[in-house]
């Protein structure tokens, strides 16, 4: 149950999800490694898993199949042990819509041992939130920055954010982000975050995981992905015959027909962006069913 | 922070979660408290006397014409709005409890708060005691409330002690009261808990709340028939004689034990030597050829009423406390788990 320096930040092995017995699989023999001191994106489809992965690190969801650990620590097992290693931003809204800002704190003061409160504070005063304010009376970004600053004065050593922009407009989506970097930059957290919008997470993150119908079709650092592939354009879906390392054709701007190859070959097509890479391989993940995941790392 | 500021600040806050809830069974339970007293207040001022109470529980004619307006007025508002009063008082505590218990776990799956304080939380048992032990507190207050101001106006529709019907109204007294609010807050933090959506938990809760009432309603009147009938020792021997006022006519008294009173209260002869006879028992004494047998029969026994000793009525609060308050109990302590495996979704 005890952690070790050594134990990297989250893991899944094997990880299978059904929540209804005969229903489909939220999540498909996921294995996955996150490196302390990494942030990590998950991105994919609604329905790919990834509330589903992050709420199991929670201790909220209990393994169909495999098992996940914490800082070396099964949550599911020992929830108290694993949450304790973790600051939570959940999905949308879940703060009390009545209570101020100054409430919550109060109330993450009294349910987590350790929290700081001043950290929280100096942080939303920062960004102009001030502390008799209700979470009714707050937008959206300030909402999420609020449960930003909550999960990051846990000083937990693993940050795990579901989908924090999905509600955000593109100014509060980079303040948020630029937060999150700064904080985990300084105090060396680990943090993971799923997201819908990849161009957002790709300034941010280092890792990136593209999720599908449960199944981890890409798991790689950010930059190796994008040295690691290339697009082509093409005519037309049959212009040209797939080769071993496409990994799948895509609709790109304006309706033309991409391939993303997983070449670092210069001479084929171009350098792809993170959004083609992560539109390549859901496209291989909806061709195939998501049974197969040719390029996972 | 220390742990009883801790505490007190988890209560402030949990009150202003639900600060809805408190407000209203709060606002409820002292709209019902003063209705009562003020019942209670009216009943007093009618100002009849302990003789011309007496005098219409035997049914005896008002041989002085002096009883019959204040003993209709008074009659008239304990069976109108002292009836309703109790009524209400009957039902309340289980509505407290059920009001302040399904939302507390309920309204935080409902609203996705949970995911929120349960991510910030170490053991989520030590985040449900937080919450459930000052509502808990709240709601005891609020029964006890209920309970007092109940007795009182209960002594008073009783013609302040003058006849002794507590067993029949004894789930509105004393600790089975509160009892009945732990039980309703029981079956409203499961069933919350259980169900994670604060209306459908409300019905099914609330009826789940009626069908415990009416077991409780059927355990009582059948309690009684066994244990006090059977049981010499159980009945109470309570004098009519009125302790103040003039005391009731013999034909009264005479007329009165003809009547079959409520099925908890009785009207029985004391002779001489002790003995304890019916109507028609005491009748056969009396002497062949004897004309106005009820006047004998005040004259030579002693009329009483009967009914459970207040030994019984507390025997009978204890049981339906110790029941009541371990269902609630039970329930409350089955949520944990409950909550424990729940998905803050």
């Amino acid at each position: 149950m005890t952690s070790t320096p050594a134990d990297p930040a989250l893991t899944a092995d094997h990880l299978s999800k059904r929540y209804r017995g005969g229903g489909p699989l939220a999540l498909d023999g996921v294995t996955m490694t996150v490196p302390t001191g990494s942030i990590t994106a998950v991105v994919g489809p609604n329905g790919a898993g990834k509330s589903t992965l992050i709420r199991t690190w929670m201790g909220f969801e209990r393994p169909t199949a495999g098992r996940v650990t914490v800082t070396g620590i099964d949550p599911w097992r020992h929830r108290p042990e694993a949450v304790a290693r973790i600051g939570y931003v959940p999905q949308a809204a879940s703060l009390y819509r009545d209570l101020t800002v100054a409430d919550h704190l109060a109330m993450a003061v009294t349910l987590r041992h350790g929290f700081e409160r001043s950290v929280a504070v100096e942080r939303l005063r920062s960004l102009g939130i001030g502390p008799s304010r209700r979470a009714s009376e707050l937008s959206g970004g300030q909402q999420a920055q609020l449960g930003l600053a909550i999960a990051l004065a846990t000083r937990a050593p693993v940050l795990l954010l579901d989908e924090p922009l999905a509600s955000l407009d593109p100014l509060a989506r980079r303040e948020f982000l630029s937060v999150l970097v700064a904080a985990v930059r300084a105090d060396g957290h680990t943090a993971f975050l799923s997201s819908h919008i990849v161009t957002d997470v790709e300034e941010a993150c280092e890792r990136l995981v593209v999720l599908s119908a449960g199944h981890v079709l890409l798991d790689a650092d950010v930059a190796e992905a994008r040295a690691a592939h290339r697009v082509v354009p093409v005519a037309a879906p049959s212009a040209a015959p797939p080769t071993p390392w496409d990994v799948a054709g895509f609709t790109g701007p304006g309706d033309t027909r991409l391939v993303l190859s997983r070449t670092s070959d210069p001479t084929v097509g171009r350098a792809a962006s993170l959004e083609e890479i992560v539109l390549g391989y859901l496209s291989s993940g909806r061709a195939s069913g998501a049974d197969a995941a040719p390029w996972a790392a | 922070m220390g742990a009883l500021a801790g505490s007190v600040t988890s209560a402030r806050l949990t009150f202003k979660v639900h600060r809805f809830e408190v407000l209203a069974v709060s606002v409820g339970s002292l709209i019902v408290a003063v209705s009562a007293l003020i019942v209670t207040y009216r009943l007093d001022a009618v100002g009849v006397t302990a003789h011309c109470l007496v005098q219409w529980m035997s049914g005896g004619p008002d041989a002085a014409g002096v009883c019959k307006d204040p003993v209709a007025r008074w009659a008239g508002i304990n069976e109108s709005e002292g009836g309703k009063v109790l009524a209400a008082m009957a039902l309340l505590p289980y509505a407290v409890g059920l009001f302040l218990g399904v939302p507390l776990v309920g309204r935080e799956l409902e609203a996705r708060t949970a995911a929120m304080a349960w991510g910030l939380a170490g053991s989520r048992s030590r985040w449900l005691l937080a919450r459930v032990a000052p509502v808990i507190l709240l709601a005891v207050a609020l029964a006890a409330l209920t309970a007092l101001t109940a007795a009182v106006l209960e002594t008073t529709r009783t013609g302040d002690g003058l006849w002794s019907n507590l067993y029949q109204d004894a789930e509105l007294f004393g600790a089975p009261v509160v009892a009945h609010a732990l039980a309703g807050l029981g079956i409203g933090l499961l069933v919350g808990a259980v169900m994670g959506r604060t209306l459908p938990a409300l019905i099914v809760g609330g009826v789940a709340a009626i069908v415990l009432f009416n077991v409780g309603q059927q355990w009582h009147e059948s309690f009684l028939p066994a244990s006090a009938y059977g049981n010499q020792g159980a009945i109470t021997t309570t004098s009519v004689q009125p302790k103040a006022g003039p005391p009731p006519s013999g034909a009264d008294l005479a007329d009165a034990a003809a009547r079959v009173m409520d099925p908890d209260l009785d009207y029985r002869f004391q002779t001489p030597d002790g003995q304890l006879l019916t109507r028609e028992a005491a009748v056969a004494t009396v002497p062949a050829g004897t004309t106005g047998v009820g006047a004998w029969l005040v004259t030579h026994d002693t009329p009483i009423f009967e009914g459970p000793s207040a030994t019984l009525t507390g025997a009978w609060q204890l049981r339906e406390t110790i029941a009541f308050g371990l269902l609630g109990g039970l329930l409350i302590l089955l949520t944990f788990p409950v909550v424990e495996r729940a998905r803050p979704t």
